[in-house]
């Protein structure tokens, strides 16, 4: 199972989110990227949070910012890409795959199909940010700000076109050992497909490591210790 | 420019800042500091000390950093409440002056502490002092880069295993961190607060004329190295509700000097220091947009010894407070062409605030809020800046 690191990227800066509710200051991305390649990640999970609609400069200056960050990590990168429009702008972007959850949500079939054709079905993560409230999973609507029920009818799309999922506990992110395996229970996806986030701590990768998940992508805390992976892991 | 809208503090921290709903993530997360059990969070802490302690084998349980700050008093004062032997380590960064000098010693005699310091080749020292202000108009970063390495090496190759620091800078003025994030200290955290992005690379990169093998100690100890010792650094602000003013107001009683500033009226922090508030307090505010004063202001609000309009109105006296920053150049041995092309170069848009007047210090006062004067003791002159070395007190 790989073990990377989630971070957030708002306008050429990195921060941390706590409960998808605020987010704190963390550094500039170049320095962010630098380390955790230090501490030896398996993969580095960019993500733009874009709630409501996106600002193109603010874009503009996320991707040029990655562009001129160095990292031997593998990468990936999400948030805002929503049109064929937005994909053009990614063009050269030293990632290795792309994090889509709107196109996934509306089951835009012309942008996915358009990114496995540009870059190949191994290319697609599903992004799923998602609540359990009583036993009913919700997912979280960028452009309209608010969870919607998770039907069965997105998860078979998702299973359909995406290469892996990457499950996001909304409630539990930047809160240690606390994601809600319980989540898992209402996602009907092979468990060797699933990455997951939001409250990722030990017990959680140990966890993970039983069930045969893909990835755990763990949020803020890398950069809280040093040695992070050697020692926690 | 955008600020808070209760601490005054504005979107362009150099630390990094976040808002929700008009608030800095500096304020709220100084309201955890009244919601959090202090008591369950002294007994986490005991309990890693415990963890850590039990497998040393060092005569010392601790290294704690040190320049004879109020707060290293304070800090020195609970590690031995907290029953734990330290070792002291401080680095002499040829900026202090008398009171400096006679609070780091007195902190050392006074606690009966064993201590080790680190006095670096002064000319290498100097070079860098002044590749850094050339470069990045800042001349604490040589001081930073030792200060927060220096402590490091030292645990490392003596293998004591912890590191105990008082606050955790980032959290208490930004908020970049809950407390329950129980937060240690790291090499990236280093790199990116205390030496604002620029590593010993990064500076020496072009006009610094200091060979690499000269400059060991201002850079971290290898990870891998790090990561056999199991070193840790704690922050004492994780586990005990920090309030710096009133703390460092108490510690006279251990026979620190507060210094009279011109620049602010906190006269505990930086005490000691011949260029925290005038030279470095005039690039801080070219660098930032913002002078030292802010800072103490932000804290005072979010402790509600003064309140937002309070705070507005001492940022705007202190605001056009002169500096003297000549005895610096002399320090460097900067030649008065160099000192003129520094200062239409570097400073041209704060030459206002430059004086010739030495004695800038004695004759500024404004009337404090009762809450926030009740906090603040009398200070004392300095009558000696930049003395390289000095017996700091008489036994």
């Amino acid at each position: 199972m790989r073990v990377g690191a989630s971070i957030l990227l708002i306008n050429g800066y990195c921060y941390q989110s706590y409960s998808w509710s605020y987010t704190r200051p963390l550094g500039s991305l170049k320095k962010v990227l630098s380390f955790l390649d230090k501490y030896e990640v398996d993969e580095i999970c960019i993500t733009r949070p874009i709630k409501g609609s996106d600002n193109p400069s603010v874009l503009a200056n996320d991707l040029r910012a990655i562009r001129s960050s160095s990292c031997s990590s593998p990468l990936s990168f999400g948030g805002g890409i929503r049109s064929l429009a937005s994909l053009k702008n990614l063009q050269q972007l030293p990632v290795e795959r792309l994090h889509f959850s709107n196109a996934f949500f509306n089951m835009n079939s012309r942008l996915i199909n358009k990114v496995k054709n540009q870059y190949g079905k191994q290319a697609i993560v599903a992004s799923v940010p998602v609540k359990l409230v009583n036993g009913q999973l919700f997912f979280y609507d960028s452009p309209a700000k608010n969870f919607k029920i998770l039907s069965n009818k997105i998860i078979s799309y998702i299973k359909d076109n995406a290469d892996e999922v990457l499950i996001i506990d909304t409630q539990n992110e930047g809160i240690n050992n606390s994601f809600n395996f319980d989540i898992l229970d209402g996602i009907d996806l092979p468990l060797n497909k699933l990455m997951i986030t939001g409250g990722i701590g030990q017990k959680q990768i140990s966890f993970a490591k039983e069930l045969g998940l893909i990835s755990c992508l763990i949020d803020n805390r890398i950069l809280h210790r040093e040695n992070f992976m050697k020692r926690e892991l | 420019m955008r600020a808070c809208k209760e601490c005054l503090y504005p979107a362009n921290h150099p630390l990094g800042i976040s808002f929700l709903n008009g608030k800095c993530s500096g304020c709220f997360t100084h309201a955890e500091k009244y919601s959090l059990d202090w008591e369950q969070r002294k007994l986490l802490l005991q309990e890693k000390l415990k963890i850590i302690t039990e497998q040393s084998k060092s005569h010392y349980h601790c290294v704690v950093p040190v320049s004879g700050d109020a707060e290293d008093y304070h800090t020195i004062s609970m590690v031995l409440k907290l029953g734990l032997n330290p070792l002291v380590v401080s680095v002499n960064d040829y900026f202090m002056n008398d009171i400096g000098w006679h609070n780091l010693h007195n902190l050392i005699t006074f606690f009966d502490l064993d201590s080790y310091g680190f006095n670096p080749e002064i000319s290498i020292y100097k070079e860098l002092v002044r590749t850094s202000m050339r470069k990045y108009n800042h001349a604490l970063w040589p001081s930073l880069a030792l200060k927060s390495s220096f402590p490091v090496h030292v645990a490392n190759q003596k293998k004591i295993p912890l590191i105990i620091y008082g606050q955790n800078q980032p959290l208490e003025q930004v908020g970049k961190y809950s407390h329950l994030d129980e937060v240690e200290a790291t090499e990236w955290s280093r790199v990116e607060h205390d030496l604002f992005g620029v590593e010993i690379e990064d500076l020496m990169g072009s006009g610094g004329h200091v060979d690499p093998k000269d400059h060991q100690y201002y850079s971290y100890p290898p990870l891998k190295r790090l990561g056999k010792s199991k070193l840790i650094g704690l922050y004492l602000s994780n586990y005990f509700p920090w309030d710096s003013l009133r703390q460092n107001s108490k510690v006279k009683e251990f026979g620190f000097i507060p210094q009279i500033q011109s620049s602010t009226f906190d006269p505990y922090e930086r005490a000691g220091n011949s260029i925290y508030y005038s030279f470095h307090d005039l690039t801080k505010l070219l660098r930032c947009g913002y002078r030292k004063i802010s800072d103490h202001v932000a804290r005072e609000i979010r402790h509600s010894r003064i309140n937002t309009d309070e705070g507005k109105s001492i940022i705007s006296s202190y605001a056009s407070q002169p500096v003297y920053i000549k005895g610096l150049f002399d320090w460097l041995e900067v030649t008065s062409s160099g000192y003129e092309w520094f200062l239409t170069h570097k400073l041209s848009k704060a030459q206002h605030l430059i004086t010739e007047d030495k004695d800038i210090n004695t004759s500024f006062h404004i009337k404090l809020p009762d809450k926030l004067q009740d906090e603040i003791s009398e200070g004392r002159l300095a009558s000696q800046e930049y003395v390289a070395f000095m017996k700091g007190i008489s036994l």
